[in-house]
């Protein structure tokens, strides 16, 4: 078996491509994902975030270069699994098994499952190991679902929208436990969600997908230095405006706007009112608008075509 | 070797109702029928035959292909029955030679489980489709780093084997069953003729050549697994 040291990437994409018909679902993704890293997957529903993740994960095939763990996705799958691990969407656990029957089941089949752990896991938890998934609250199957994986000693975990329809309590839950009884330098996590203000805080890069391209790849640390937001009044949005800066982005606020800036240094913006560095969700808004204006502009064609895929 | 086993067992957790269940529901029923059949001393239906038990006798009626019914009195007994007039002469060989639907007596059950593992392949073979699509599940099956092949390999050979194996099993129950059951039954009663019930050798050899024809529905199983 092929070894990956701590250079190598986890997941390497090279111009991937995904059609339905005529409906492109990916378009030219390229992306490195290095191991040690908690990568979020961001986009649109309709983006392609879910044809990218069945590709790597091998349940459907994508044309060009895609190697998981120096593996082909697809052709070996079987063994790709046995350090892939993945949460698909809450509450997908079969409803007629039972708690104690879904460990031993794992236990039988993943080599790399520690069944001590998923007990220890549950233990701390309220749910009942001869209770019937069917009998479980989502919550509670989100739990065990997670106890199941984090048991398992993968190197890449992939989470597909794992705290859906979930209330608060569990959610935090869910990232918190992820965090301290589970991540380490040598796993990776690539996590697609909508409720990005929530795993913000625990990314170290994101990829923004729109309509099947990638509109940005970019770690943490990096769109701190890339991007600056400013809030300004309305009269100091003139100014700046004036003195020759675009931004890439503005929202109307109460009494003024705020203006989301790539590329600029900040120190010459900051005579003109408060600069932070843009959340993610302000960030997500403003690429995915601004690369549908350029899109726009150069294809008016394919902005028909998606409109009559009906996204 | 666990990892196979686990995927079997995961079939009979899964499909507990249709694999465990049912068998073992029909097999109470015809033990109950059967016990109910002896203290009443009355009718029961079996397989395509009548068999009729009154004050310790046992009779068989078969039906000869111009619909005449054939009717003889035997004494009660699971296999080599003998007529009341000829039984301290006859031997259950010569009996069977003369009436040879006696010997279907213990393929009976054998029939008839044999039918039910049908119906339940059927059935298993079509829901373990589709009930893991309904709930979205799939996923999670596909999670784990098991190929294609193993599972489908996995519910054929439920299909094949195990579901006639249960079967057979039942089948094989209820005749030992009934060996007990008549056993007690004729020693209670007025006429006995133990070395007549005991022919432990017609059970078994019919457990055994039932083997075959259950390997046989296995195969006749094999199209449906596609």
């Amino acid at each position: 078996m092929k070894t990956t040291t701590n250079h190598a990437a986890i997941i390497e994409a090279q111009g991937l491509h995904k059609q339905y018909g005529d409906f492109k679902a990916l378009n030219d993704v390229s992306f490195r994902i290095l191991p040690g890293r908690i990568v979020g997957l961001i986009g649109p529903n309709g983006a392609g975030k879910t044809s990218l993740l069945k590709g790597i994960l091998g349940l459907s095939s994508l044309d060009g270069g895609l190697s998981v763990l120096g593996l082909k996705p697809m052709k070996d799958r079987t063994k790709l699994l046995e350090q892939v691990s993945f949460i698909a969407d809450t509450a997908i656990l079969p409803s007629w098994l039972k708690v104690h029957q879904a460990i031993d089941y794992v236990a039988g089949v993943h080599p790399k499952f520690n069944r001590e752990k998923a007990q220890a896991f549950l233990a701390k938890t309220t749910i009942n190991p001869k209770s019937r998934i069917k009998a479980l609250s989502k919550g509670m199957v989100t739990q065990l679902h997670l106890a199941l994986v984090m048991a398992i000693d993968s190197k890449l975990l992939v989470l597909d929208e794992p705290t859906l329809g979930l209330d608060i309590m569990y959610r935090k839950q869910f990232y918190s436990s992820l965090l301290e009884d589970y991540f380490d330098e040598q796993k990776t996590i690539l996590i697609t969600t909508h409720q990005v203000e929530e795993v913000e805080n625990l990314l170290t890069d994101v990829l923004f997908i729109d309509r099947g391209h990638l509109v940005l790849d970019s770690s943490m640390d990096d769109i701190s230095q890339r991007f600056c937001q400013l809030s300004v009044s309305t009269e100091g949005r003139h100014q700046v405006l004036e003195a020759g800066f675009q931004p890439i982005y503005e929202e109307a606020r109460l009494g003024g706007a705020s203006l989301l800036f790539e590329g600029v240094d900040p120190e010459t913006l900051a005579a003109f009112g408060k600069l932070h560095t843009p959340s993610i969700a302000d960030l997500f808004v403003a690429k995915v608008s601004s690369a549908n204006e350029g899109r726009h502009n150069e294809s008016t064609v394919s902005n028909m075509q998606w409109k009559e895929a009906g996204q | 070797m666990n990892r196979y086993l686990i995927q079997i067992k995961r079939e009979l957790w899964e499909h507990k109702g249709a694999l465990i269940t049912t068998p073992l529901v029909v097999l109470t029923i015809f033990v109950v029928l059967t016990i109910l059949a002896g203290l009443a001393g009355r009718d029961v239906v079996q397989g395509g035959q009548f068999i009729s038990q009154h004050d310790g006798m046992m009779s068989f009626y078969s039906f000869s292909s111009d619909g005449q019914q054939q009717s003889f009195v035997y004494h009660k007994g699971i296999n080599g029955l003998t007529s009341i007039p000829d039984m301290a002469t006859q031997n259950p060989e010569a009996m069977l030679e003369q009436n040879p639907a006696m010997s279907l007596l213990p393929a009976l059950p054998y029939i008839a489980f044999d039918h039910l593992a049908w119906l339940i392949g059927l059935i298993y073979l079509l829901s373990c489709l589709f009930t893991d699509r309904k709930d979205k599940s799939i996923l999670f099956w596909k999670s784990m780093p098991v190929s294609e092949w193993q599972n489908v390999l996995t519910k054929a050979f439920i299909a094949a084997f195990i579901i006639p194996a249960i079967a057979w099993l039942a089948a094989s129950a209820y005749n030992l069953f009934y060996l007990l059951f008549m056993t007690i039954w004729s020693f209670f009663s007025s006429v006995h003729h133990p070395d007549l019930l005991f022919q432990p050798q017609a059970v078994l050899t019919t457990a055994w050549s039932f083997l075959g024809s259950y390997l046989a529905t296995s195969i006749w199983m094999l199209p449906f697994i596609g």
